[in-house]
């Protein structure tokens, strides 16, 4: 995941049989969105409130698998798969700093697009 | 133009499925389950009832899975046979939620993430059935 971040628009949109200009407003959309998951996501994990960690990854995959946002939706998938299993702290904090470095990546990927 | 009540609490989520439907329906949106409710209720009062509801089933307040049990039940209620009422497309990304989601009435299901070209030919299928009916 030390790759930069990448996004085959013209591709993605075509699959989704939708405009590249819109899926890159709906993306664009959910790079917002994400950031604010991404501090309930810390919140929840400072109260290790497994629930609260799951119902957010649970909106992220959802969103972030439908866009096709790959490596979005494997950082998010390896801590989803912790918090549903042992959930032990020190893992999840790790997973959670992935997931915070891939949405980074993302961000400065999509402010780059004008 | 179909008329199709799309249910989901993602903001992204419903906007991609609108833009995916866009050439065969005009979208309503719902963000929670009670405003699903809330909006097919309402549309029973119109001329231009809804055609489909695309139902996602994590949802706050009431699941997609409840949402269904209650439009079945007040159809039943109605005298509406299972089989007659709104067509309902589930949609999850659990596979194995969808056995539990034809139990209820469901007409079909689509799985996350979205496959376009599947999605538009249930739809279609579901919607010529209702057609027929």
């Amino acid at each position: 995941m030390d790759e930069p971040f990448q996004l085959d628009i013209e591709q993605i949109s075509a699959d989704l049989k939708i405009r590249s200009d819109i899926y890159l407003r709906i993306v664009k959309s959910f790079s917002g969105t994400l950031k604010d998951k991404i501090s309930a996501l810390e919140e929840a994990l400072q109260c290790f409130d497994k629930e609260t960690m799951r119902k957010i990854l649970h909106e992220i995959k959802g969103t972030a698998s439908n866009l096709r946002l790959t490596t979005i939706n494997e950082a998010e998938n390896l801590m989803h798969v912790e918090v549903k299993g042992t959930a032990d702290k020190e893992k999840l904090k790790e997973y959670l700093d992935m997931l915070k470095k891939e949405t980074d990546k993302f961000s400065q990927f999509i402010n780059q697009i004008h | 133009m179909h008329k199709i009540l799309v249910v989901d609490d993602n903001f992204e989520n419903r906007q991609l499925l609108a833009e995916i439907l866009r050439e065969v329906a005009e979208c309503d949106f719902a963000a929670s389950g009670k405003e699903a409710i809330d909006a097919y209720n309402l549309s029973l009062q119109r001329s231009d009832q809804y055609s489909l509801i695309l139902l996602d089933i994590e949802l706050p307040e009431i699941n997609g899975l409840e949402i269904l049990g209650k439009i079945r039940e007040s159809e039943k209620n109605a005298g509406i046979a299972l089989g007659d009422g709104i067509p309902i497309i589930i949609v999850t990304a659990y596979e194995k939620r969808f056995l539990e989601a034809y139990e209820k009435g469901c007409d079909d299901y689509v799985l996350k993430p979205i496959d376009a070209n599947v999605l538009l030919a249930k739809l279609a299928s579901v919607l010529e059935k209702s057609d027929q009916d």
